[in-house]
């Protein structure tokens, strides 16, 4: 079964759990590749976690001068090669969604591979595994695409260029405003 | 993946290849004439490794050829090499291709038992192959020009003269043997390396990590033995091990261009790397205004994703998503989900979700 990260970000209280487990997982050398963001500091608490978002077509990898970056078999948008990569960061700024890091120190690019170890062998990534609250789970891609249980996003046009990504977002009950925040009314941004 | 072709014209990789194969062989053929002395010295015995060492070199040549088209590479490269004509920007690539290259200090912050281990490996291969190449390919041969003594000759230039027996010419017949030992070493520790950590290298496969490791070991091994054979076996088995020799470099060489081993000409990029960032105007992110970039490699970013069909503009202005630091572009996709507004508090501009996914202005958004 084809699984991949699912975030539904309205969920998240911020707690950084994932944050910690990425750091926890074997091939991650205690560099953690999870974000969570504050949406709007100083008027809210809204925090949403990014990992990598796979992209089909990587933009990445096409900028990456030395192609470090390589993608698996299944799809999944690997971490910098430790031989190749010259840590020169146009990934980093290439990435529409704002993934790789770079260590200066080390001059290597990480970023999330959605625990390579674990997926590969069918097991859940670090951060999914750990999310208290179901912010970030990992579940069957085709279900998700075809049957969402709300909107989500996983195509991206942007001007023109279409992003298609393997992980999921979902997007926030903006009617209802169950959890997260609304701009308006209540809150002001 | 993304298929579309590197550049418009489907001939230019054949053509520019064909070029620089030409070069290279042009150069080849004059060094080796000059070397040889009009091809007067010629060691037979060589002959197998210079049909290899020809074919290494041209196929090295293509495979850099289609690496230095691609629009990133390109451009890096030249800029790294436009930066070299001021004297600061040359006198800081000189420093970096010592730090990097020749004392590979960055190895060594990821870890001192891999620092050392690839310093045996690839100073163990770059001496062996310094060695091999000036030998196969005549630019450097040894002639007896008194009965007990040896001129080094460097393309036809006789260099200096030493003693058959004398310290420095045994150094110099067993260079091999040291270089050879040093790459058994740190191939050694590699190995061992690869198999305590393996949970740890999650990504390491037997044809792209342990072969080149154990074709390392096989080409030092055979190559020593034929010292051993020579010395204490009173040659036996030397012809065997000669050709089991020759065998593994050959296989080697006609690796080299396709494999790991392919990081080597790669390496040379990181050396422009450090100028590249530091010798440019910074650039503010244009949302929250600190500064993550050079205005230049933000522009080759954008023309590299261009070229490649990968623009990813904020729509109607004239801004992309790679002027916005990373988490300025995490944070913006994420409000967009929310519809709310993004306030582009350096570029004074306001965004709105294009309910395609991606962000555009904002209806009056400009301040
Ligand atoms: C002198 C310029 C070179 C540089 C800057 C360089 C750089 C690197 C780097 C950064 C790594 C990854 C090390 C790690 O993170 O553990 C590596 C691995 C490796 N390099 Fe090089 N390299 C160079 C030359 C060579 C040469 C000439 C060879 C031999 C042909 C070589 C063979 C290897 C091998 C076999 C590995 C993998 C070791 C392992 O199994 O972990 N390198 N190199
Ligand atoms: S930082 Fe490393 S992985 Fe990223 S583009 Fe540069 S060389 Fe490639
Ligand atoms: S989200 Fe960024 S880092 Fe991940 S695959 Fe896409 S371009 Fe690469």
């Amino acid at each position: 079964m084809d699984k991949v990260l699912y975030i539904d970000y309205e969920r998240c209280i911020g707690c950084r759990a994932c944050v910690i487990g990425c750091e926890e997982c074997s091939g991650h050398d205690h560099l953690s590749r999870m974000f969570v963001d504050e949406l709007n500091p100083g008027e809210t608490v809204a925090t949403s976690p990014t990992p990598c978002m796979h992209c089909v077509t990587p933009a990445c990898a096409e900028s990456c001068p030395v192609q470090a970056i390589s993608i698996a078999a299944d799809g999944t948008v690997l971490s910098a090669s430790m031989e190749k990569c010259i840590g020169c960061k146009n990934c980093t700024y290439a990435c529409p969604f704002g993934i790789p890091k770079v260590d200066d120190v080390k001059k290597v690019m990480y970023k999330c591979d959605m625990c390579y170890d674990r997926t590969s062998k069918g097991r859940p990534p670090m951060c999914a595994s750990v999310c208290p609250t179901d912010t970030i789970r990992f579940v069957d891609q085709s279900d998700l695409k075809n049957d969402p249980p709300k909107p989500v996003q996983f195509k991206w046009d942007f001007g023109g260029t279409i992003i298609e990504t393997r992980t999921v977002i979902g997007l926030p009950d903006t009617e209802e405003n169950r959890f997260g925040y609304r701009e308006g009314d209540g809150v002001q941004s | 993946m993304n298929f579309y072709p590197y550049e418009e014209d489907s001939l230019l990789f054949s053509k520019i290849s064909a070029r620089n194969v030409f070069i290279v062989l042009v150069i080849l053929f004059f060094s080796v004439y000059i070397g040889s002395e009009q091809f007067g010295y010629f060691d037979m015995a060589l002959y197998g490794y210079l049909w290899a060492t020809i074919l290494c070199f041209v196929l090295l040549t293509i495979r850099i050829t289609s690496w230095t088209l691609r629009p990133p590479t390109r451009r890096l490269w030249k800029q790294g090499i436009k930066m070299m004509f001021s004297a600061k920007g040359l006198a800081f690539v000189l420093k970096t291709l010592y730090t990097n290259i020749g004392e590979q200090k960055f190895i060594r912050k990821r870890s001192m038992y891999r620092w050392a281990q690839h310093m045996f490996i690839s100073w163990g291969v770059l001496f062996s192959f310094a060695i091999t190449f000036a030998l196969v390919l005549n630019w450097l041969h040894f002639e007896l020009v008194e009965p007990k003594t040896y001129a080094a000759v460097v393309f036809g230039i006789p260099l200096f003269r030493m003693g058959v027996d004398s310290p420095l010419a045994i150094a110099i017949y067993h260079g091999l043997n040291w270089t050879g030992i040093a790459t058994i070493i740190g191939c050694g520790m590699a190995l061992y390396r690869r198999v305590t950590d393996e949970k740890k290298l999650v990504e390491q496969s037997k044809e792209y990590d342990f072969f080149p490791l154990f074709l390392l070991i096989a080409i030092s091994i055979t190559g020593s033995l034929l010292t051993v054979s020579a010395l204490w076996m009173e040659g036996a088995f030397y012809l065997g091990i000669g050709l089991a020799h020759q065998v593994t470099v050959i296989i080697f060489l006609l690796y080299f261009p396709f494999s790991k081993f392919w990081h080597l000409p790669l390496r040379f990029l990181a050396v422009m790397v450090p100028v590249y960032h530091s010798m440019a105007e910074q650039k503010p992110c244009a949302r929250c205004g600190r500064e993550y970039a050079t205005v230049t490699q933000i522009k080759d970013v954008q023309l590299a994703l261009e070229k490649r069909h990968l623009s990813v503009p904020i729509e109607h202005t004239n801004l992309h998503f790679s002027d916005m630091c990373a988490e300025c572009r995490r944070v913006s996709h994420r409000l967009g989900g929310y519809g709310a507004k993004i306030e582009l508090g350096q570029a004074h501009l306001i965004l709105e979700p294009t309910g395609r996914n991606g962000l555009q202005l904002k209806k009056g958004g400009k301040q």
